[in-house]
Order: C-alpha cells, then sequence, then structure tokens
C-alpha cells in the first residue's frame, strides 16, 4: 500500500510537471558562417511577379535591370537572320499561310485563342486529349537557345516566301494579357525589315532594325520601337529572369510552362559547370579545381537548379539549394565561383528577392 | 422518504415486479452463479449491472422494459438479447469464453450486438484501444483492414482512405455527429486531431450509410462512441504515458502524454464526467539537420466535459469538447550578407494553431406515440491560423511574412440538428424516421468572398421487417435538399438471412454521395502558372454500393472460430476532378467529369481459446486506372494491393500479463505514370508505392489493485519511409518516397485508477 501511495504520488507531479511544462518554444541558436569577403549581389528581380530581367555581369559587379515586359522580339546580331520571341513574358506565335499582312483578319486566327496561350494550354491538361497539344512545343523558342530552335523560321532572302505570323504577346508581370499582333519580317540590307499591325488592322507599320555586332541580339517593342533590353554581348554574364521552359507532360508532348527564378547564361563566350558541395566546398574550391569541370554553354545550364521550391506535402523547404554552386568562365576568360545564399527575401519571406555571393578564382 | 418513493413507484409501474430472470449452462441446465448482467432500457430510463445468484436468478428492480440485455461471465459466450416485456425467463449460456462483443449503434434502431445487426460493423473496443497504447485515432486504426493510412510532415496531419476510396469520402462521427476539421464536416479528418482519452469504442461501418448520415460516406462511418456513464459512483483516472519519437526521447524529444478523467455519479438522475489530455510531441529530427525536423512538434490540449440527466422514460446529456493544437515548423537557416560582408543569416518559420470546440446536446428516450426517440443539437466551431514569420538569427527579430497565401485562417462553423424516431408495430416490423439538418460556414483565404455557407436539409426512414423467422430486410430512403445542388433521393437496402449453426449471410445496397466541398465550389488561386477557380454548378458524385459478407461461427476442439468472407464493389460516376475552364480556356475548374470504382474480396478468421486469441485476416483491394479510359488502348483496368493483418492476444495469468501482437501488411500500389525512357522519349510504365509490414507488440499488467501499466513497442521493423517511383516528371512531384513513421518506438503508460462506490 505505501508502494501505491508512492507511486500515485509520483504519477500525479510528473502529469502535473507535464500539463505545465508546455510552452518551450526553445529555438538553438544556429552555426552562424561568418562574414566573407566575396562580391555579393542582391539581384533586384522585383519581388513575388518578378517583373524583371536582371543581367549581372561579374567583373564590374554591376546589374542591369530590365521590365520583362517591356520588349517584344530580340533580332540576331550575327550572322544567320533570326527572331526571337520575349521567353519571359511566355510569347507564342505560329505562321499563318499568308504573306501579305493586310489580307490578314480575324478569320486566320479563329480558335488560337484558346489555344496558343500559355494558360490556355496548362487548361487543356486536365479534359480530353486537345488534338493540338503537341505543337504547342514548336510555338515557342527551344528553352536551349539554339537559333535553329526559334518559333519563326529564318528570314528568307526571298521576301515572299516570309509568311505573316500571329504573335500571342503573353502576359505582364501582373498577369495581365499582352494582347495579340500580326507581323512579318523580311530581309533589309544587312539588316531586318518588321511588318507589323494589330490583328484586324487592314494598314500595317514597318521598322528597320539593323544588326549592331556589340549586342547579342537588338529588341523591339510593338510600341515603341527599337528598345535597350540586353546589354553590350560582353558585358553580362548571367541572368535572373522568368522563363518558359518545356514541362513533359506525357508519352508525346512537352507544353510551354513559366518557371520563376530561373537563371540564364550569356550565350556569346559564357561557359559554366555546376559543383555539388558534397565535392568541393565553396571555401576551399580554388581556380586549381576548376579545369576538370564540364564546361556547358546551355542558356539553362543553371536553370531552376540552383532553387528548391516546397511542395504540398513534402518536407523540402523553399529556398537556395546549398547543395549546389557554380563555377563561372566569362568572355575575358576570367573564372568565378558562384553560389546562391537565398532566394527570399529574409524580412517578407516573398520570392524574387535573391541573392549571389561569388569570387574570382585566382589563376 | 424511500418507502414512500417506492410506494409511489408500486402505484404507478405494478408490472414491474414479478418476473424472474434465470441464467443456466446450455448444456447441464445448471444455474449460474455469478454472471454480469448489463441491461438498457430501451427508453432511454436507468441502466445498471446486477450479478446472478448462487440460483442463477437476477433480481431486475425497477426496471422499465423493453431492456436489451448482455451477459458477460468468464465462463461462458456473451448472449445479448431485447427482453419486450417483463415476464420470466431463463437464459441459457453456451459454456466457455469467447467473443465478447459489445452493443453497437451505429445505424441501429436500438442498441444491439455487432452480431444481431442488419449490416457488418467492426468495432475496436476499449480493451483493444487500450492494449494498443493508442492515443488518437490514426494509431487505433494502424492494422485495420481495408484501411490505408497516409502522412502529411509539413503539417503533421494524418489521413485515410478506406476500400480504396480517398479520405474525402469517409465520415468521422462523435456519438453520431460529424467531427468538424478543417476539410470537411466529418470527411477528409486529420486523424492525429482525433484523441480517444475519453472513446469508449469504435464503430466501423464500411460501405455508404449515406439514409442514416448523409453526404461524404461513399467508402465509409468511423463512429467513436463516448463514455456516458460509469459503473461506479466515483471513477477518477490519471495517466501518464512517454514514448520515444524513434530513437530520440528526453524532455525536448519524444512524446510526452498526460490525462486527467474523473467521472461522478452527482445525485440520483445526474451524472457528470470532465477530463483534460495534454498530447506533447516533440517532433522528430531525424535526417533533419539544424533548425528543421523531419516530422515537426505537435503540441495538443484536449479537453472534454459531459453532464447527463435522466429522468424518468429520458436521458438528456450536455457534452463538451475542444481541442487546441499548435504546430510549429522551424525553418532552416538562409545565409544572408549585408553590404559590409556581415552574415545575418534567417529563416522562415510555419505555425499552425488549431482550436475545434463542440457543444452537443441529446436526448433519448420513449414518448406516448414513440417506442423511441433521439434528438440532438451541436455547434461546431474549427479554427486554424496557419502564420508563417521571418527569424533574424541573429538579432532574433521575428516578423510575419508577406508573400500570397502566407498568414491564413481556416474557419469552419457547423450546426446541425437531428432527430430519429423508432416505432415497433409488431415483433416483425420497426420504422425508423428521422430528419437532419446541417447548416455549414466555412471561411478561409482562397475561398471566393471570404466566407461561403451551404445548407442541408434531409429527412430519412427506414424499415426493419423481419420477412421470416431467418431474413430481416430493411430498406431506407434519404431525400435530401442541399443549397448548392438541390434535391436528392438516396436509396439502400440491407438484407441479413440467418441460417443454422451461427452463420449469417448479409448483402448491401447502398447508394451514396459526396457532396462538392466548399473549396470544390468556391476556390480561388491565381498566380503566374495558375488560373484555378472554383465552380458553383458541380453536382455530387454518386456511387452504387454493393457488398456481401458471410460469418460463421463454430468450434474446433475447444477452440472457439468465427470465419468471414467479404466482397465489395463501388462505382462513382461523376467525381469531380480538375478540368479546363468552358468558359475561359485560360482557366481551369473544377468538373464532374472523372469516374472511379474499387472493388474488394476479404476473408478474415478468429480462433479463441481460453487464454490465446488470435485472428488474421486477408483483403485484396482493386483501384480502378483512369488512364484506362482516358488514353492509352490497352492498360489494365484495375490494380490491386494486398494486404493482411494479423493480432494475437495471449492472457499469461500467471503473472497477470497480457501480451498482445498487431501485424499488418500494406501491399504495394500501383499506378501509371509517365517516364522518360533512356532514348530521352516519354512512355508509359507502372510505377509503385512500395508495400510495407508493421508490426506492434505490447505487454499490459495490473498491479497495487489501482494501476495498469503498459508497455509497448510500435513500429517493431522500423520502417520510416517507402520508395514511391509513382511519380511522373514535372514541377509538382512530390519525391521519390513516401513517409510512414518515424521509425521504431518504444512506450510505458502507467494510469492510476480509483474506483468508488
Amino acid at each position: 500500500m505505501t508502494n501505491s501511495k508512492y507511486t500515485l504520488k509520483l504519477i500525479l507531479a510528473l502529469v502535473a510537471i507535464g500539463f505545465l511544462n508546455a510552452c518551450d518554444g526553445e529555438d538553438d541558436q544556429p552555426k552562424v558562417d561568418p562574414a566573407v569577403s566575396s562580391a555579393i549581389i542582391d539581384a533586384e528581380v522585383g519581388g513575388a511577379d518578378q517583373p524583371n530581367q536582371v543581367f549581372i555581369d561579374f567583373s564590374s559587379k554591376t546589374q542591369t535591370v530590365v521590365n520583362r515586359a517591356s520588349w517584344d522580339l530580340g533580332f540576331y546580331t550575327g550572322s544567320e537572320f533570326r527572331v526571337i520571341l520575349n521567353n519571359p513574358s511566355s510569347m507564342l506565335t505560329q505562321a499563318i499561310d499568308k504573306n501579305d499582312l493586310a489580307q490578314v483578319t480575324a478569320e486566320d486566327t479563329v480558335g488560337m485563342g484558346a489555344q496558343m496561350d500559355i494558360d490556355a494550354i496548362f487548361g487543356s491538361l486536365f479534359g480530353a486529349p486537345a488534338e493540338w497539344l503537341p505543337q504547342a512545343q514548336t510555338w515557342m523558342d527551344q528553352p536551349d537557345g539554339s537559333l535553329e530552335g526559334t518559333a519563326i523560321a529564318e528570314i528568307s532572302a526571298t521576301a515572299d516566301q516570309n509568311k505573316v505570323y500571329i504573335i500571342n504577346r503573353g502576359k505582364n508581370a501582373d498577369g495581365t494579357a499582352r494582347g495579340w499582333m500580326k507581323a512579318r519580317f523580311l530581309r533589309e540590307g544587312s539588316g531586318y525589315k518588321m511588318q507589323y499591325a494589330e490583328i484586324n488592322a487592314t494598314t500595317f507599320s514597318e521598322l528597320q532594325i539593323n544588326k549592331d555586332s556589340d549586342y547579342n541580339f537588338n529588341y523591339v517593342n510593338f510600341n515603341q520601337g527599337l528598345v535597350n533590353v540586353e546589354p553590350e554581348k560582353a558585358k553580362w554574364d548571367i541572368c535572373f529572369t522568368v522563363f518558359t521552359n518545356l514541362l513533359p507532360i506525357d508519352a508525346t508532348s512537352k507544353i510551354p510552362y513559366a518557371y520563376k527564378d530561373f537563371v540564364i547564361q550569356n550565350r556569346t563566350n559564357v561557359e559554366i559547370a555546376e559543383v555539388a558541395v558534397a565535392d568541393f566546398a565553396y571555401e576551399d574550391f580554388t581556380y586549381t579545381n576548376s579545369t576538370d569541370l564540364s564546361y556547358s554553354s546551355d542558356l539553362a545550364t543553371i536553370g531552376s537548379n540552383w532553387r528548391i521550391v516546397a511542395q504540398p506535402g513534402s518536407d523540402k523547404e523553399t529556398g537556395a539549394n546549398p547543395d549546389l554552386f557554380y563555377v563561372v568562365k566569362d568572355s575575358d576568360d576570367n573564372y568565378y565561383k558562384l553560389k546562391f545564399t537565398r532566394m527570399l527575401d529574409p524580412i517578407s519571406g516573398e520570392r524574387g528577392y535573391p541573392q549571389i555571393q561569388y569570387d574570382l578564382l585566382v589563376q | 422518504m424511500r418507502s414512500a418513493f417506492t410506494f409511489i413507484f408500486i402505484l404507478i409501474c405494478p408490472a414491474v415486479f414479478g418476473q424472474e430472470i434465470t441464467v443456466t449452462d446450455q448444456n447441464t441446465g445448471t444455474p449460474i452463479e455469478g454472471v454480469a448482467f448489463m441491461f438498457q432500457p430501451i427508453n432511454g430510463g436507468y441502466s445498471g449491472h446486477v450479478i446472478s445468484d448462487n440460483q442463477g436468478h437476477v433480481n431486475l428492480k425497477a426496471v422499465d422494459f423493453p431492456i436489451v440485455i448482455k451477459t458477460q461471465h468468464v465462463g461462458y459466450q456473451s448472449f445479448s438479447d431485447t427482453l419486450k416485456v417483463s415476464k420470466d425467463y431463463v437464459i441459457k449460456l453456451v459454456p466457455k469464453n469467447v467473443q465478447l462483443d459489445d452493443f453497437i449503434v451505429t445505424g441501429q434502431f436500438n442498441p444491439q450486438s455487432a452480431e444481431q445487426s442488419v449490416f457488418t460493423v467492426k468495432v475496436i473496443d476499449q480493451e483493444e484501444i487500450k492494449a494498443r497504447g493508442a492515443v488518437n485515432l490514426s494509431e487505433a486504426l494502424s492494422n485495420t483492414l481495408n484501411i490505408r493510412s497516409s502522412q502529411d510532415l509539413a503539417i503533421g496531419s494524418s489521413g485515410i482512405s478506406m476500400q480504396g476510396i480517398s479520405g474525402q469520402n469517409v465520415k468521422i462521427l462523435l456519438d453520431g455527429i460529424p467531427l468538424v476539421n478543417r476539410n470537411g464536416n466529418g470527411n477528409a479528418a486529420d486523424l492525429s486531431q482525433i484523441n480517444l482519452n475519453n472513446i469508449e469504442r469504435i464503430e466501423i461501418v464500411e460501405g455508404p450509410m449515406a439514409v442514416n448520415y448523409g453526404a461524404n460516406a461513399l467508402a465509409g462511418v468511423i463512429n467513436l462512441i463516448s463514455f456516458k456513464d460509469a459503473e461506479n459512483t466515483t471513477e477518477i483516472s490519471v495517466g501518464l504515458q512517454e514514448e520515444t519519437v524513434g530513437s530520440e526521447f528526453g524532455t525536448g524529444e519524444g512524446k510526452h502524454i498526460q490525462s486527467i478523467d474523473v467521472k461522478q455519479q452527482i445525485a440520483n438522475q445526474w451524472f457528470g464526467q470532465i477530463g483534460v489530455l495534454h498530447n506533447d510531441f516533440k517532433g522528430f529530427q531525424g535526417n533533419q539537420i539544424g533548425r528543421p525536423k523531419e516530422w515537426n512538434p505537435k503540441e495538443q490540449y484536449q479537453a472534454n466535459a459531459l453532464i447527463r440527466f435522466s429522468p424518468k422514460n429520458h436521458s438528456i446529456y450536455y457534452r463538451f469538447d475542444f481541442l487546441d493544437e499548435t504546430i510549429n515548423g522551424l525553418g532552416k537557416s538562409n545565409n544572408n550578407y549585408l553590404p559590409s560582408g556581415e552574415n545575418q543569416p534567417f529563416a522562415i518559420d510555419e505555425k499552425y494553431l488549431t482550436q475545434r470546440a463542440i457543444h452537443h446536446v441529446q436526448a433519448e428516450g420513449k414518448l406516448p406515440f414513440l417506442s423511441r426517440y433521439n434528438a440532438f443539437a451541436s455547434y461546431s466551431d474549427f479554427e486554424r491560423v496557419k502564420s508563417k514569420l521571418s527569424k533574424n538569427l541573429v538579432t532574433g527579430e521575428e516578423r510575419l511574412t508577406t508573400a500570397d497565401g502566407d498568414q491564413d485562417v481556416s474557419t469552419y462553423k457547423v450546426w446541425e440538428f437531428g432527430g430519429t424516431g423508432y416505432l415497433a408495430f409488431s415483433d416483425k416490423l420497426d420504422l425508423q424516421t428521422g430528419y437532419n439538418l446541417s447548416f455549414e460556414k466555412v471561411g478561409g483565404g482562397r475561398i471566393q468572398e471570404g466566407e461561403q455557407e451551404i445548407n442541408d436539409i434531409a429527412i430519412y426512414g427506414s424499415l426493419e421487417w423481419k420477412m421470416v423467422d431467418n431474413i430481416l430486410v430493411r430498406p431506407g430512403l434519404r431525400l435530401a435538399t442541399n443549397s448548392t445542388f438541390g434535391t436528392q433521393l438516396i436509396p439502400s437496402v440491407q438484407i441479413k438471412k440467418s441460417f443454422d449453426g451461427n452463420a449469417d449471410l448479409r448483402l448491401s445496397y447502398g447508394r451514396g454521395y459526396r457532396a462538392p466541398s466548399v473549396r470544390e465550389l468556391y476556390f480561388e488561386f491565381v498566380d503566374s502558372n495558375h488560373r484555378i477557380y472554383g465552380n458553383e454548378n458541380l453536382n455530387p458524385e454518386f456511387s452504387h454500393h454493393f457488398s456481401s459478407n458471410f460469418t460463421k461461427s463454430y468450434e474446433v476442439g475447444n477452440a472457439k472460430s468465427e470465419a468471414g468472407i467479404n466482397l465489395f464493389y463501388n462505382t462513382i460516376d461523376d467525381q469531380i476532378g480538375i478540368a479546363q475552364s468552358a468558359s475561359d480556356a485560360t482557366a481551369t475548374t473544377y468538373v464532374n467529369i472523372d469516374k472511379y470504382k474499387t472493388l474488394g474480396l476479404g476473408v478474415n478468421q478468429k480462433m479463441e481459446w481460453a487464454k490465446l486469441s488470435t485472428s488474421i485476416g486477408i483483403s485484396y483491394v482493386g483501384r480502378y486506372n483512369r488512364l484506362d479510359d482516358d488514353q492509352q488502348g490497352d492498360l489494365d483496368e484495375f490494380f490491386y494491393t494486398p494486404e493482411l493483418n494479423g493480432n494475437v492476444q495471449y492472457d499469461w495469468t500467471t503473472i497477470g500479463t497480457k501480451i498482445n501482437v498487431f501485424y499488418k501488411y500494406t501491399g504495394a500500389l500501383r499506378n501509371y505514370i509517365f517516364s522518360e525512357n533512356t532514348a530521352g522519349e516519354q512512355e508509359v510504365i507502372i510505377g509503385e508505392v512500395e508495400g510495407y509490414h508493421w508490426l506492434d507488440l505490447t505487454l499490459s499488467k495490473t498491479f497495487f489493485t489501482h494501476f495498469d501499466m503498459i508497455l509497448g513497442a510500435r513500429n517493431l521493423l522500423d520502417i520510416q519511409r517507402i520508395n514511391n517511383s509513382g511519380v511522373s516528371g514535372g514541377t509538382h512531384s512530390g519525391g521519390a518516397s513516401v513517409p510512414v513513421s518515424y521509425g521504431r518506438s518504444y512506450f510505458i503508460k502507467l494510469n492510476y485508477n480509483l474506483k468508488l462506490k
């Protein structure tokens, strides 16, 4: 019986302690990485809607910020005659079988509104399989950046062979539609001539675009004509942007799908290699280590690999991927190690506030 | 004073005296002493139990017939019956102690044993809940056949599917009233939020119980029955449970549970109960490093109180239930360099605060024009506050984050009113009619206009008709009208045929429906890649359910056996899925487009000896493969998943210890997925969520009269995650493994029970 009373008192005491020992929001102070002498850039992507493309130049430690809806088309300045679409705005286009802009009417675009639109393409996944879906990937420029993969065919020297393109200008950062246009591209001397108008217009405008080889592309906005977007090609290395990529959805189809927090690289003379932290610590990585890596000139080498986005039900947490860093070789053969330190704003927690840390690898 | 009462009583109820009940051995005819004879008047009056004397006589004083009775004796099989009138009875008991079936109530006209029910009811009784050391419903169901559970690590919730149908179609009731949670009124529940500290037993009915319980029970109903009485004047129970979480244990680790429960007969006709529980799960670090944990810590307080008044012919009670839950998800540390190069890392932490309060008034008894009635009113108020905070890990400063959807308050308020009346026309025909009113108000960040209401009014009726002596037929019909989708007529019919030699065949057909959820009706989510809207014009999902069940009890040597075989088939039409909006191609919405089917076959076998009881069950559940219909030509229509369970209980009387083993094998869940082959092409392959074995072992012992102790090991095979190859590529894949548990854990539970006569 004494035992029994003792046990009872013990239970009661433990129960009381248990109930009272409720709140303990203990938060062990984590180990804090020390201050660094690396270059630090807070890329001004512009927050949740990610309105900006941010071109970063490592050697001058500068960023060039451009609204991603400020342009429509880029005209290649190299030897080929190629036109790219505004991928960050999810612009899509297809040719129609006419080569006179004035002859194009709304009838030529029947049905396109429900197909050639990034949201409509995504929406069509939920329902009877759409026959046109396999074509959707041809309405955008191939995401690897190859000139052969542009949605607009190479501009022919024979004017009659250049067809009219119906263009969905995609979306603004706030999600509103940028509208539709029709356009036709011709060679003009060593440059380009663009004919363009709104879909229902019976007349059209013309714009002359010369090739300025200091840049990868010369840019045009349908409303403003020639505009400045990308810095000179020797003056940037990587670019933060919203990026319309190809997402595989079934055995035959990939669809255009917009990725946020995407990083592309300069197509001219910039090459990038990915390094696993498991192989090298960022701090210990030196120039000597950089020679064995395999470098890629795919626009999307970094792509979305640098970040993790939480999925419902998983225990992954949104943020920079701590397991990777990169080595960037720029157009002057400088080697930089590059690490993404964060993806979110440290106070608001919103996406669109990435920060990078990089160091020149001394040769 | 007492004699005056007695005198008046005699005047009013002369018929209650004069009857004598004798309990005898079926084989020898000798009277049996010491039989616990429990009785419960159908009209809800005084219930209790008496012990038979050395003549085998049971003396029932002042009991109002008809009554439901049940006997218990260590040497005899339990027997229960309804005694309709007061007269002499001789009750013959079958020797040997097997199958102590409790009364069940789910869907029944009167409380009765599961054997007598026209449909199959599984019971997890108090003894089993205790033997498992089960604190919440998820643990209690861990080896039940045809139930498959799933865990969400981020918000710490635990869901289930039943008969291969998702948890949205499993309705969880507390004393017959839907238990509200974040996602539904009874359905899609988070089982980890349902603690069992005041639950006497769990009744499980597979198949839609739509006539009685309305929508959202296509797969079945799980009815939790609370304690509403005590055998003694005062019963106090104090419990302490300490549990490891995997191999983690300590003041800041492991699981610590305390509970206190007091039951008191307050005065003549008055009974009260009050209980509190504190369940403090400290989370599981697992493979995570630093602040984040694999399983987030979760702390729950639960309180309940009941007061019951039982005047003659009636019983009325008020019950209050309260849950408070806090989940703290600490985020990982992210470096953040200031222009000076100084590092001020930050983390994004998530907090989920849930509160649920349920008020419930229920009355039952007898009225001049009804053999029995039951009426209730309840109000449930559920609120979950989700907050996200950014924390500077150097300064400690915390602020609410501002991204879309970071801060959210979900609310679910439900008023329910219902009543049922029972009329016994004759020995052969009973009628049940009832009504149910339900008003739901649901609020949350992604619901159009922040809050929406759904109202539902229903009337229903069913008959239990004893066509011939051994055939019972129960047709039922429910007429419901709903503010969002109009009027529905729901039929069901159940048949039970008894054969000589303790064998029963049950056949059941039921129509079921799932009402579109508020989310499906009024959702609104727009970002750069998604434009998803609810659809106010949705119709319910409708199902047909067919099942049959055959059970036979027999003896093998000195062992009591029971064998059963079950078949079921469910077909669901108009299943709600996401589809492109017809009016706006750039948006997606919820539409009644899909169909789904499940079918299953199960067998089970129980064997009971004096000290050892065992059961084993096998089931084979087929789930419909949607691709079969949609896209590809020659794919299998069903994927089958085996399940196997076994329980062993040994009563080691010489050391006063019971040993329990609970086992379940949950088979692989397969589906077709798209995958990229080595040539870089997409192809259809079969993916699967791996199967796994689950094993629990417990020892229970009573000592010093007042103390119970349970020692146990959960998940002895140390299953943590199972591989999932059934995930197609893309941005929304959940990952290559599915969490099952944090691994093998051990617990000790100590209970102090004080009983005062």
